[in-house]
Formats: structure tokens, sequence, C-alpha cells
């Protein structure tokens, strides 16, 4: 075979077959990945996880029809109360923990309820462990996903944040009568968690 | 109008169809000569320099609002600070007399305090002196050798004898006490935690200056 030289054309048609074939595959990938995506960091039970500028390890789950307010009131809801354990500290300076997201498998998304209770301050290899509380349906036991905001922006932010995820599970037949007490977030010593 | 179509030379069997075909071939006219390798160097470095130039701009006017955010928010100009350690802005004069460690732990409330394991407690002692009406209060941290910050008052127990939960800035009214000589503040850090620098700061009426008073052992 003669190795004759390509023709103009064709090296037009492909490179323009390429660039919008990028084209089409950036926006594909913006459509379906959501933008902070690359930024996730996956967290497991138990183990510390660093999502700058926060540091933070989630020991478990748990469901309650009634929880306890800070004035020993009992708290009803229609729904069900998801009591998150868990530490945090900072990695550079004292700052709020930023946002907690509880999503469950439909999708849908809880913010840390506003009726009673909150999150802490926190600072550099500081730990405090305290429980975060969720209200939420019935239905939406199950599998959940914790999403930690750390920046405070949250998912509609255009910038890449880093946010942390951390799969749990809380059984639907588990909920616990209660009511629970939310203690007092508490200072740890070097070490535990 | 055309003029009479020119008489194509007869067609012979077996003979070279270009011969009959293709018209007169003329030379190729001479390739112009290159171009000076200097000047295409110039004008990629040109070129590069317009590129980095518009990106520039383009990023500079993006980020205005960021910019003006982080630069009128954040503590990030210090306040000199004089051969004495008195550091000086706008009628607001502070000087750094200590930081000293309490391995003891203190008393509040006439019990014992003491940090958790691995954690230690360190004391603070600040002059202030002010005449500045707008500067009502600061937040006060301890920086370490790594850079991180802890702020004093925070997670450290109320009503200790001789200390303040909060540092005291705002001129007196007249008839009031003046200001304390010093004045000491606790703060927790990590064991591992060296203080380096106290830094003074105010969101509200002071950034983006701020005070850094260096630890001098």
């Amino acid at each position: 075979m003669t190795g004759g030289r390509v023709p103009r054309w064709v090296v037009t048609v492909v490179m323009l077959a390429v660039l919008v074939g990028a084209g089409l595959g950036v926006n594909a990938l913006a459509v379906q990945a959501p933008p902070n995506g690359p930024a996730g960091v996956r967290m497991s039970l138990g183990v510390d996880a660093v999502v700058h500028p926060l540091q933070l390890n989630v020991s478990g789950a748990r469901a309650y029809e009634t929880v306890l307010s800070e004035d020993d009131v009992p708290l009803e809801t229609v729904g069900v109360w998801v009591l998150v354990d868990l530490s945090y500290a900072t990695t550079d300076r004292p700052r709020g923990p930023g946002d907690f997201i509880l999503v469950d498998e439909r999708g849908r998304r809880y913010a840390i309820t506003s009726r009673d209770f909150d999150t802490w301050q926190a600072s550099p290899d500081l730990w405090v462990r305290g429980t975060l509380v969720f209200e939420v349906p019935l239905d939406a036991l199950g599998d959940l996903t914790l999403e930690s905001w750390a920046s405070g922006e949250g998912p509609p932010s255009d910038t890449p944040l880093p946010y942390g995820v951390l799969d749990l599970s809380v059984d639907p037949g588990a909920i616990e009568p209660g009511p629970a007490v939310i203690s007092e977030p508490e200072l740890l010593p070097a070490g535990q968690r | 109008m055309s003029g009479p179509t020119p008489s194509l030379p007869p067609y012979v069997p077996g003979g070279g169809r270009e011969d009959w075909m293709a018209p007169a071939r003329e030379p190729f006219p001479a390739a112009p000569p290159p171009l000076p390798q200097r000047r295409s160097r110039r004008a990629t470095a040109i070129l590069a320099v317009v590129g980095i130039l518009v990106l520039g701009a383009l990023g500079w006017r993006v980020s205005a609002e960021a910019r003006d955010a982080w630069w009128n928010g954040e503590a990030h100009v210090p306040v000199p600070v004089d051969a004495n350690g008195v550091a000086e802005l706008d009628g607001l004069q502070v000087e750094l007399t200590g930081v000293e460690r309490l391995d003891d732990g203190v008393s509040t409330y006439g019990d014992r305090w003491e940090p958790p394991d691995g954690l230690v407690l360190w004391q603070v002692g600040l002059a202030v002196q002010n005449t500045n009406t707008e500067i009502l209060s600061l937040d006060v941290l301890v920086q370490d050798t790594e850079g991180r910050r802890f702020e004093t008052g925070s997670e450290v127990p109320y009503g200790v004898d001789g200390v303040q939960d909060s540092l005291e800035v705002a001129p007196p009214e007249p008839g009031d006490d003046p200001l304390p000589d010093v004045q000491y503040l606790l703060v927790l850090m990590p064991q591992d935690a060296e203080p380096a620098a106290v830094r003074l700061e105010s969101t509200w009426s002071l950034a983006p200056d701020y005070f850094r008073l260096p630890v001098t052992q």
C-alpha cells in the first residue's frame, strides 16, 4: 500500500466530529453528574474523614417516635425522628460544621430539624461528639445518605466544593418509641471519637 | 462568447491517456522563501502573552465579587508591632503580656477543672487601651506553629477567678472603671500545639486589619 496523504476535507470533518462529540459528552456529564461530584468524599461509619475544613466521624443512626426537647418536652412528629451520632473537629480554625443533609432513596432531602436542636461550633483537632436530629416521613427510612457540606454552600453551589457522603441504613422496623434524650455536645479526650 | 474549441490531438489506441487529455504542463512556481524563524517565534510568544492577558482579564473580572468580599471581610493585614511589642490602630492599643500553660487546671465555682486527656489549657494575658468608640469587641485567637487557630473562651470553664470570658475592648463611659491593666483569657489546644501568635480580629470593625502579636518565649 502506498501511504497517500489524507485529504483536507477528511481532516476537517474528523476534527468537527471530535469537537461536536466532546461538546455532547461534556453536556451529558453536566446533566447527569452533580456539579460537585468530583469533590465528593466517600465516608465510612466509624472512620475519620476529612472534608476540608471539617473532620468528622459518624458512628451510626437510629430512629425514634419521640424526642425530648432541651426543655424536656416530648416532641411529637407525624413522621419519625432520625438521630445521627457523630463527632467532628475542624482542620484550621474555629467554625461551624456547615450543613448536614439526609437523603432518602427517592432523592428527597432533609435538613436538620429547626424545632429545637442545632449543630455546634468546632475547633481544629478538638473533637466534640453530639447528635444531629432529622425529622423525616416514615417512608423515608431504609437506605439513607448523609451529606456533609462543610462549606455551608450546599448543592446549589456552582463551585466544586468538597462534601462528604455516607451511606446509612435505618431499619423501618426498628423504630424505638423513645422519647430519645439528646445529650449536650461533649468535648472528647484526644484520640476518642 | 466562447471561441472555437481547440482541436484535440487524434486518439491513438494504446497511447498514453495523459498525453491526450492533460493540458499542457507548466512548471510549478518556485516556493516562497521560508519566513525567518525569529519572526515565527516572536509571533508565537506574542500570541501566548495575549492569551494569558485575556484569560487574566476575564478571571479578574469574574472574581471581582469574591475578591471584594475576601479583601474586606478577612483579617489579612497585620497591624505593625513596635519594638516594645505594642501594636496600635485608630486609637486601639494592644500588647501581649504573656502566654502561660496551665498544667494544673483551674478552679471554677469551687471545683477543680482539668482539660480532657491530650488537651492543654493555656492562659493569655493582654493589655488593652482603647479610645475608639467604633471598636467594641474583638475575637481573640491563638495561632500555633502549624497555623491552626484556637479561639479563647471556647470549650473552657466559666467563672474562673481573675480570668475573663471575653476581651473587654469598649472604651469605658465617663464614671466607669477603666479597662483592666491586663486581661486574662483561657484557650484550649491539643497537646501538640505550640502557641506562635495571638490574633485579635473583628470582621465588622477591624477587617481587613488585625492584630498579630508574636509569642516570645
